[in-house]
């Protein structure tokens, strides 16, 4: 598993792909930030509900780990060419002719995607804080310590959704016959998740208004809390997490996580290798 | 002697078409197993069989005498190394990238890899900062033997190496096949429709075609069946085979309806004069001599007619 995990972070780091990758994470954070405080010095949007969390660098920071955000799309698109060229290059026989075994290698992708796609977004956010707290305060009001409890558990919930995402991506490389159709399906099931999202928000809110069945409500909440697309939604939005929150924003992930590994496992354990 | 590689009713099936069909191969220590047959015979598909790449639908294969179904696989295919279809390279790294990445694989030292690039005659590669990507196909093919050379493998299973190499290449190729053979005593599995080519170095032959092991022989078997035959036939084909018999005890005679073969070169004059002094009436002499790819087509042939 190690020695695995050392090729496969070797290949990672030798692709120019992934200085494609910190390139666009230094150039969105630097350009990002920027641009808002452009746009609001020209109009005024504070008083608009989609800008008010853009006001502040908090905000800016949060925003880079969407899975629909300009890097939370780039990063694994990029990722997935460069994880897809161990089958493309036919190097993964090279593996399995070495009497690796099957679930080891793509426990070693999994990792490797999941470390580069961290640190990447990793890269891009704490960037992006840097930038934007030039142009913005952190929040509106002072930062504590109860701020900063608050600044690492958000942290540590965008990095199982980022866990989430490579564990997605990990499964679509590995089972899928080529780099483009693993693709096409991580980001249709991305936007998928998004739109069903909205979907459901949208259907809460017309219920809210007319008064509707409380029971449907509670339904249309699980759904929308158990939606990780939509998490980022929920996470450094505010200043304090609830119980429920804690217990959504980990389960929820670490169910699909586990659930895309399984099914990685299952269907890489069986398949056909060119 | 110790079997390598044993395959036992072998089938793999692509859909409706089944790419193997029943094969039992067998592969011993020290053979050079040329593995013959047309393009979509399935050679590849065994490789892959063989190597893990794929499953089987039915059958099983012993490597180094492990069944494929035991845990143990994985660490017998530790003995093997492989080059299938294309040598598996990354072709964004140099020579030496891709050797190291090969030695984290199997654990191996990084002092191992300029004895190997040396192995295969690419040792001007080992300060090379070129891209495996630029390289020649005859040197991406050395390159693919130095990786499956580094883990030091008992069996090495080679799949078309011959293929888009100029003649230099080819040459060399062939030379380190047989160098490794005798010097580190490697037994190879090589797949190739250069049957020419292949007869330079295999010393046993499996001829497949449409999924199907038609035939198993060796070298030496082959080179009866594609020696020079005299055939005589006779008016007495008991005499006359009584005649040479006694004459010539050391020819390699075969009896026929008519009269007899006889294998390799052979004494013709000797032979008439023995024939017309026991006053046998002769019918006809025939001369011929089967090509390897004649007797490949023959084999296949008889499997098609059949």
């Amino acid at each position: 598993m190690v020695e695995l995990l050392k090729t496969d972070l070797k290949r990672v780091f030798k692709d120019k792909l992934l200085f494609v990758m910190g390139i666009l994470a230094v150039v969105f954070a630097l350009l990002t930030p920027l641009l808002y405080a452009v746009i609001f010095s020209v109009g005024n949007l504070s008083s608009e509900p989609m800008f008010a969390s853009l006001m502040y660098s908090k905000g800016h920071f949060f925003e880079v780990f969407s899975m629909t955000s300009d890097m939370g799309l780039i990063v694994p698109v990029l990722l997935a060419i460069v994880l897809c060229k161990d089958f493309s290059h036919g190097t993964v026989r090279n593996k399995i002719i070495a009497g690796k075994h099957r679930s080891s290698i793509f426990l070693s992708m999994f990792i490797t995607c999941a470390l580069v796609l961290v640190s990447v977004i990793m890269l891009s956010a704490f960037l992006s804080l840097g930038i934007s707290l030039i142009f913005f305060d952190y929040q509106a009001t002072p930062f504590t310590m109860a701020d900063f409890g608050y600044f690492m558990a958000s942290l540590a919930f965008e990095v199982l959704v980022l866990l989430f995402m490579a564990a997605l991506l990990s499964w679509l490389c590995a089972c899928m016959k080529n780099v483009g159709i693993a693709i096409v399906l991580y980001v249709a099931f991305t936007f998928g998740l998004l739109i069903i999202g909205t979907i459901i928000q949208v259907c809460t809110g017309i219920l809210q208004s007319a008064g509707g069945n409380d029971a449907l409500l509670d339904v249309l909440k699980v759904l929308d809390r158990i939606n990780v697309g939509m998490s980022t939604m929920h996470i450094g939005v505010g200043n304090s997490y609830t119980l429920s929150d804690v217990l959504y924003l980990t389960l929820t992930p670490l169910t699909g996580i586990l659930g895309f590994l399984g099914l990685g496992l299952l269907t890489f354990s069986k398949k056909d290798m060119k | 002697m110790e079997n390598v590689l044993t395959t036992y009713q072998l089938k793999k099936r692509y859909g409706k078409h089944m790419a193997v069909n029943g094969v039992d191969m067998h592969i011993n220590r020290g053979d050079i197993y040329g593995f013959v047959g047309e393009n979509g015979s399935g050679k590849t598909t065994i490789i892959r069989l063989i190597t893990g790449l794929i499953f089987p639908q039915s059958g099983s294969f012993e490597l180094f005498g492990i069944k494929n179904t035991e845990k143990a696989i994985n660490e017998a295919r530790r003995g093997i190394g492989a080059i299938v279809e294309n040598p598996s390279i990354y072709l964004n790294m140099s020579a030496y990238d891709n050797l190291k990445q090969q030695c984290i694989l199997l654990g191996k030292d990084e002092k191992q890899i300029l004895p190997t690039l040396k192995e295969v005659g690419l040792e001007n590669l080992y300060y090379e900062k070129k891209k495996a990507g630029d390289f020649s196909l005859g040197m991406r093919q050395r390159l693919g033997i130095a990786m499956a050379l580094l883990g030091e493998p008992e069996f090495l299973i080679l799949d078309e190496p011959m293929n888009g190499l100029d003649p230099a290449g080819i040459v060399g190729i062939r030379e380190l096949i047989l160098r490794l053979n005798r010097e580190r005593g490697i037994t190879f599995l090589i797949s190739s429709h250069i049957l020419t080519e292949l007869s330079l170095v295999a010393t046993k032959y499996g001829i497949i075609s449409k999924g199907r092991l038609l035939k198993e022989i060796t070298a030496e078997q082959l080179h009866q069946e594609c020696t020079k035959t005299t055939t005589f036939s006779a008016a007495d084909p008991n005499a006359l085979a009584e005649c040479i018999r006694s004459a010539f005890p050391e020819s390699v005679m075969k009896r026929t309806n008519e009269g007899v073969s006889l294998l390799g070169d052979i004494d013709l004059n000797s032979i008439l004069t023995a024939i017309l002094a026991e006053n046998i009436k002769l019918l006809s002499i025939n001369c011929s001599q089967t090509s390897i790819e004649e007797y490949y087509l023959s084999v296949i042939g008889g499997a098609r007619n059949g």
